[in-house]
C-alpha cells in the first residue's frame, strides 16, 4: 500500500499540499480527479520520492520514505513513474535505448525490458529515433520504460491526455492486462470514460485537500470537481409526492405512480411522461434534457438504484426548501468533505 | 513531406549495417585521402555512389550537391591559378599542366571522400554512430554527453518548429520589423523552454534511477562481405596503380 500522512508541499509561497491522507490499495486502481492545479501532480510525484514533502509522510508497503541516495533508488525501482508528457520522459534517443535506461541504471538485467518491448508491440521499433514516433507510440515507449523495471506500482499523470480513441482503448487494455498480472495503479485524469474503465477507487482533489473518496463516480461530484464529462449533460430531479414540488427549470415533467399522478394534477402541473416513466426519463436525460421526475414515494429506492446506472445527474429533493442549485460543502463523519444539498439537507446522492 | 536527414536514414537500405559500416567508412576515408592515386579515387567514389544511391535514391543526390558547389568553385580557381607551362589559353586566362593535375587529384579527391562521407550520413543515425565509438573505448561520460544533447536537440527542433508555425499563423512574419520581433521573441521563448527542458529531464532520469549509464544500441552487424570486397579491392588498386 501506498500512504501519504498529513502531506504539506509549497512552491515558494504557494501552498499546493495541504495536509493530504492519500491512500493507494495494492492490486488496486487509484483515481486521482481534480481541477488542473488541485494538485494531483505534485501529490504523485512524492508517491515516487521524485519531491520531498515540506511535512508529512510517505509509506511505501509499510516503510516510511527516506530521501537518501541508497532509499530512493529502491523507491524507484518499486514505483514507476509515467509523466503526463511522454516527450518530458523520454531520455534516449532511439526507442531500445529509452526502454532499457532504467533497468541499465538501477543494475538490473533487460528481461522485463524485452518482455516490454513484446508486450506492448514495440518490436521492430527499436532502433527507430523517438522523435519519429506517434503520440500514441511514445506512450507505448514510456510504459514500456516503465515495466522494463518491473515496479509494483506504477504511477500515471494523465496518461491519457491527447490521445484518440485507439490510444486511450490501447491503454485501458494494458492497465487492465498489467491490473490482472498484480500491479498497482494510482493514476491521475480528467477523463471520465478513462475513469470510468479502470478505476476501481476514486479519490477527488481539490486546493491540495482530498475533498471526497468513493468506490464508484459520482457524477454530481465529478463535474463539481472539474472532471470532463462527456456527454453526460442531463438531470433527472426526483421529487417524491408528498413533499412541495419545487420550481425550477425542466425541459420534461413525469409523474410515476398513481399517487404522484394525482399529486401532480392537484398542483396543475401539465404532466409530459405519464407512461413507460421512468424509461423514458431517463431517456429525455441522457439526451442532455432536465426532467423533474415526481414519483411515489414507495418507489424512490427502485428509481434512484435504475438512474444511477446511466449517465445522467441524479438528484433527489426530498426536502423543498432548498433550491436545486443551492449547494454547498459539508463534512462528513471521516473529515472528508462531502457535497450537500441546503440548509435542510437534502442531499445530492 | 519535409524529410529529414533522421528519415532518411531510417529509411534507407542498407547493404552493409552494424558498427562494422562506421569503421568501414571511417577506415576507408582515410585511406583514400592518403592513398594519392587517382584509380583509387574513381573506385572509391563509384562504389561508394552506388552504395548511397542504393541507400537513398535521390536523397544522395541532393545531399552530395551542395558540396559540390563549393567544390566546382574551388576546382576553377586551382585550375587557372596554379603557375606552370601553359597548356591551353583562353583571353588572358591560363590553364597550366601541373593545374590540370592538381585539379583532378583535388575534385577526384574530395568526391571520393564525399561519397564515403555521404554513405555514412544516409544510413546511420547518432546514436548508431556513438555506439560504435563507445566499442571503440570512447569514454562513457562523451557518449552519455552527446547522445543527450542529441536528444535535447531533438526536442528543441520541435519546439522551435512548434513555435514558427505559431508565429507564422498569427502573422508573425508579416513584414521585415515584424519578422525581427518575431524571431527575437521566439529566442527568448526558446531558451526559457530549453530551462525548463531540462529541469524536466533531470527529474526523468531521477525517477528511472539514474547512475550516469547511457545505453548504447546494439545494431547487428551485416555486409560484412561487401565491405570486404570493397576495402581488398581499393587496396589491390592502389597496390597495382
Amino acid at each position: 500500500m501506498i500512504e501519504t500522512r498529513d502531506l504539506w508541499f509549497s512552491y515558494g509561497d504557494r501552498e499546493v499540499l495541504k495536509g493530504v491522507n492519500f491512500k493507494a490499495n495494492r492490486g488496486k486502481v487509484t483515481i486521482l480527479l481534480g481541477r488542473n492545479g488541485a494538485g494531483k501532480t505534485t501529490l504523485l510525484m512524492h508517491l515516487n520520492g521524485l519531491l520531498k514533502p515540506a511535512r508529512g509522510e510517505v509509506w511505501i508497503d509499510g516503510i516510511k520514505v527516506k530521501y537518501d541516495r541508497k532509499s530512493l533508488l529502491e523507491i524507484r525501482k518499486k514505483v514507476g513513474f509515467v509523466f503526463q508528457n511522454p516527450d518530458d520522459q523520454i531520455i534516449a534517443p532511439t526507442v531500445w535505448q529509452d526502454v532499457v535506461f532504467g533497468p541499465k541504471n538501477a543494475e538490473m538485467s533487460d528481461k522485463f525490458a524485452k518482455k516490454a518491448i513484446k508486450y506492448l508491440e514495440l518490436e521492430g521499433y527499436e532502433n527507430r529515433l523517438c522523435n519519429s514516433l506517434s503520440g500514441g507510440e511514445k506512450r507505448r515507449v514510456v510504459i514500456a520504460g516503465i515495466l522494463a523495471m518491473n515496479p509494483d506500482y506504477i504511477i500515471m499523470d494523465e496518461p491519457t491526455a491527447g490521445l484518440d480513441g485507439f490510444g486511450l482503448r490501447s491503454v485501458v487494455e494494458i492497465i487492465e492486462e498489467l491490473k490482472e498480472g498484480g500491479k498497482t495503479f494510482v493514476i491521475s485524469t480528467h477523463d471520465l470514460d478513462f475513469a470510468k474503465a479502470v478505476g476501481e477507487r476514486f479519490v477527488y482533489m481539490d486546493c491540495g485537500k482530498i475533498v471526497h473518496e468513493s468506490d464508484r463516480i459520482d457524477l454530481t461530484i465529478a463535474n463539481r470537481y472539474g472532471l470532463r464529462m462527456g456527454n453526460v449533460r442531463g438531470r433527472l430531479v426526483v421529487v417524491p409526492h408528498n413533499v412541495e414540488i419545487p420550481e425550477i427549470d425542466t425541459d420534461f415533467i413525469a409523474a410515476m405512480g398513481i399517487k404522484a399522478k394525482e399529486r401532480a394534477f392537484k398542483e396543475g402541473l401539465d404532466v409530459d411522461i405519464v407512461d413507460a416513466v421512468l424509461e423514458r426519463s431517463i431517456l429525455r436525460a441522457v439526451e442532455g434534457h432536465t426532467v423533474l421526475l415526481i414519483c411515489s414515494a414507495e418507489m424512490m429506492s427502485v428509481v434512484e438504484r435504475e438512474a444511477k446506472k446511466f449517465p445522467i445527474f441524479f438528484e433527489v429533493l426530498d426536502k423543498v426548501s432548498c433550491g436545486v442549485s443551492s449547494n454547498k460543502i459539508g463534512r462528513d463523519d471521516k473529515g472528508v468533505e462531502a457535497i450537500k444539498h441546503g440548509a435542510s439537507g437534502a442531499c445530492i446522492h | 513531406m519535409h524529410e529529414t536527414v533522421e528519415h532518411i536514414q531510417l529509411n534507407s537500405k542498407k547493404i552493409i549495417d552494424g558498427d562494422i559500416k562506421v569503421y568501414f567508412c571511417l577506415i576507408l576515408l582515410l585511406f583514400v585521402v592518403i592513398s594519392g592515386k587517382i584509380g583509387v579515387y574513381v573506385l572509391a567514389f563509384a562504389s561508394f555512389s552506388c552504395l548511397s544511391f542504393y541507400a537513398a535514391g535521390r536523397y544522395y543526390i541532393k545531399i552530395i550537391k551542395i558540396p559540390i558547389y563549393f567544390l566546382v568553385s574551388g576546382v576553377i580557381v586551382i585550375l587557372f591559378f596554379i603557375p606552370g607551362k601553359t597548356v591551353y589559353q583562353l583571353y588572358f586566362l591560363k590553364i597550366s599542366g601541373e593545374g590540370v593535375n592538381i585539379a583532378l587529384n583535388t575534385a577526384l579527391r574530395a568526391l571520393a571522400s564525399l561519397s564515403i562521407m555521404s554513405f555514412m550520413i544516409l544510413t546511420t543515425t547518432i546514436p548508431e554512430m556513438f555506439s560504435a565509438f563507445k566499442k571503440l573505448k570512447l569514454p562513457n561520460f562523451a557518449v552519455e554527453m552527446s547522445l543527450l544533447v542529441y536528444r535535447v536537440i531533438q526536442i528543441l527542433l520541435d519546439e522551435a518548429a512548434r513555435l514558427e508555425r505559431s508565429a507564422s499563423s498569427r502573422l508573425g512574419y508579416a513584414s521585415r520589423k515584424v519578422f525581427v520581433n518575431t524571431t527575437a521573441l521566439l529566442s527568448y521563448s526558446l531558451f526559457l523552454k530549453s530551462l525548463k527542458r531540462s529541469e524536466k529531464l533531470d527529474r526523468a532520469m531521477d525517477a528511472r534511477c539514474y547512475s550516469g549509464v547511457m545505453p548504447i544500441l546494439d545494431v547487428k552487424n551485416t555486409g560484412i562481405y561487401y565491405a570486404l570486397a570493397i576495402a581488398v579491392l581499393l587496396v589491390a588498386l592502389w597496390w597495382f596503380l
